[in-house]
């Protein structure tokens, strides 16, 4: 196992920038998550990575090595592709002990590890068989024992789980969580999918058009987004954000939105200036709908997504499409008029010109109670 | 549902009848061929347009074995036809993979220059080729045609293979890579495998063509010893007679290698090519 880094990586294709000043440590051990829309550029770091495209500028580091110049066989690295990339005329066996075979290690020696390795991914039985003869599920499984044969440096994962259906990836997701906690590896893991970011990662790395937004624990970049891209793309249903401008009222500092409606700040941020124009996020699961009164927003119901367990309501405010996520059945009918309690507490400020964070300082008043709407 | 089954049944019938209609078809030159081959030459003219002759012979076949040069030109045939379907499939395989997985300069001007040779009429170049072969002295020469046929089968083959390398995702030869292969190792461990319905299908297509190809020899080969057999086929020909029943005996058994390469290499054939129509 060894540690990766990327010191200001970048790369272009012609005359498109696709990677910015990557920097990324990435430790002994670590499970890292790549995580950010298509075409963000994470598949590209990862195939950078693993050499198989040529790096523009900066330097990648496995471990102590140096290995901007080295050829993918001479990195030691593993990698799952999306597409399993198993070898249709070798046998499973074959398959797993493929890269021993080329380092040419004894046919005795390759035959006892592939079927240990077989054995704990509950391969045994499909030994025998090539890769068309298996399921979907049994496929992914090969491709990771192949990963896991050879006792690489790290591990890189493409995308692994985004061909199977959603239940098979969720049994998928939690065996690749029990391979890194069993084998203690380094894995760097690309998805699209921020629930499989959010339940794999030790750390999350969120891209954006070749940049790095924001690097962090899931738990961390979930609470505190730094700017409105990773406030928008982590989580889902997605969080809602309101245009506001900040102004003072009756001694308080509140965001009054362009309909006049007024949201009291119970924190303190750093920055804020009375003027300011703030996009305030808010997650789903912090909106309520109330039985009676006003609220801080009155919406009217576009659509419901009962999903059984929870219920998602979709309501227009302002014209923009506000998203409710309750655990209780609402009962809610469309068109309807509701009034939607904000829990002031969960915030999120971001300056509608940076797009960036406003921190939230350490709080003096955070007990304050606050009376609901008016 | 009586009706649909009916329609059905039609259908069926329509489809197999077609198919056999185009049997018929492709296949009756074939059966002439046999025929006046085991026909007697006293019955050839004398029983006019029967589908199968009242007495049977095989002193034609005899003739051809003993008393002609077939047997020559028969391993003269093979010798080319094998030697440039094994030559024209080794370059294709390696220029269609370079066409296929690499980047480099003048790679739209090459194909299109590959692409322009298929469109000159052959009878345009024969005397340039003529006057290139001539001092070279292979004229004359099994070797000469080789190269002539190796050179003019092979643009169509680098496309055919081009097309069957595109058809091989690109993440096995990237993980054989990361897996500890060289680019080479890759190819030859991983693609390479996978190819050989397509290497199949380009030998056996070069085979066949180079097997009939009658225009070249005709013109570079004068010697009967170095005679291709589409050539020697010429020597039923005299003067003033035609001796049918040798020419299409000689004919009959020079379609037994083409046979039984094409039983070797066809179930290789039908995925081969079928793989390249689909994903290339």
């Amino acid at each position: 196992m060894a540690s990766i880094t990327l010191n200001n990586l970048s790369k272009h294709f012609d005359k498109t920038q696709v990677l910015k000043n990557i920097n990324i440590e990435m430790l002994e051990g670590e499970f890292v998550v790549l995580v950010g829309p298509s075409g963000c550029g994470k598949s590209t770091l990862l195939r950078s990575i693993a050499g198989l495209e040529q790096i523009s500028g900066g330097d990648i580091f496995i471990g102590e090595t140096k290995v901007n110049e080295l050829a993918p066989k001479d990195r030691d690295i593993s990698m799952v592709f999306q597409s399993y990339a198993l070898y249709p005329h070798m046998s499973v066996e074959r398959n797993m002990g493929f890269s021993l075979e080329v380092q040419k290690v004894p046919k005795a020696q390759i035959k006892k590890i592939v079927s240990e390795v077989a054995e704990s991914l509950g391969l045994s039985q499909l030994l025998d068989r090539k890769p068309k003869a298996l399921s979907g599920g049994q496929r992914q499984r090969v491709a990771m024992g192949r990963a896991i044969v050879r006792h690489p440096k790290a591990f890189l994962f493409d995308e692994p789980l985004s061909n199977l259906d959603a239940q098979l990836r969720v049994q998928m997701r939690l065996e690749i969580k029990a391979l890194h906690q069993r084998l203690k590896s380094t894995i760097v893991y690309v998805t699209h999918d921020q629930v499989e970011a959010m339940t794999l990662a030790d750390r999350i790395v969120v891209l954006n058009a070749g940049v790095i937004q924001q690097v962090g624990p899931p738990l961390e970049i979930y609470d505190r987004p730094a700017n409105l891209f990773v406030a928008g793309f982590m989580g889902s249903p997605s969080m809602n954000f309101i245009n506001t401008q900040v102004i003072m009222d009756r001694g308080q500092l509140c965001l009054q939105t362009t309909s006049g409606d007024k949201l009291p700040l119970v924190h303190q941020y750093q920055n804020l200036q009375v003027g300011m124009h703030i996009s305030c996020g808010i997650r789903p699961e912090h909106v309520s709908i109330l039985d009676s009164g006003f609220g801080h927003l009155q919406g009217r119901v576009n659509a419901l997504e009962p999903t059984g367990i929870s219920e998602q309501i979709y309501c227009d405010y302002q014209g923009e499409n506000l998203c409710i996520y309750s655990m209780q059945r609402s009962g809610c009918k469309e068109n309807q008029a509701i009034a939607l309690q904000l829990d002031v507490h969960k915030l999120h400020l971001f300056s509608e010109q940076t797009g960036l964070r406003l921190q939230q300082l350490p709080d003096a008043i955070a007990e304050y109670k606050v009376v609901s709407g008016e | 549902m009586p009706d649909v089954t009916k329609t059905d049944y039609i259908k069926l019938f329509a489809h197999r009848f077609a198919i056999l209609l185009y049997l018929i078809f492709s296949l009756f030159p074939l059966y002439w061929l046999l025929k006046i081959a085991v026909t007697p030459d006293k019955l050839l003219y004398s029983e006019g347009v029967k589908m199968w002759p009242s007495k049977l012979t095989w002193v034609n076949f005899e003739l051809v074995f003993t008393q002609s040069e077939f047997p020559t030109f028969f391993i003269n045939s093979a010798i080319v036809s094998s030697a440039t379907a094994l030559l024209t499939t080794l370059i294709a395989a390696a220029a269609g993979y370079a066409f296929c997985r690499f980047k480099f300069r003048g790679k739209l001007i090459i194909s299109a220059l590959l692409l322009i040779t298929q469109m000159f009429p052959l009878v345009m170049v024969l005397a340039p080729i003529y006057k290139i072969m001539a001092p070279l002295g292979l004229t004359n020469s099994l070797l000469g045609l080789v190269i002539i046929y190796t050179a003019f089968n092979v643009p169509f083959a680098v496309f055919l293979m081009q097309s069957f390398f595109e058809g091989i995702p690109r993440d096995l030869e990237e993980s054989a890579m990361v897996e500890g292969c060289s680019r080479f190792t890759a190819l030859r461990k991983v693609i390479i495998p996978l190819t050989l319905p397509g290497m199949a299908a380009t030998l056996g297509f070069v085979f066949t063509a180079a097997w009939s190809e009658m225009l070249f020899a005709l013109m570079l080969i004068s010697d009967s010893s170095v005679s291709t057999f589409p050539v020697g086929l010429l020597n039923f020909v005299s003067k003033f007679a035609v001796q049918w029943g040798q020419m299409m005996a000689a004919g009959v058994l020079a379609l037994i290698p083409a046979c039984i390469f094409f039983v070797f290499i066809q179930r290789y054939l039908v995925q081969g090519l079928t793989a390249g129509a689909v994903k290339g």
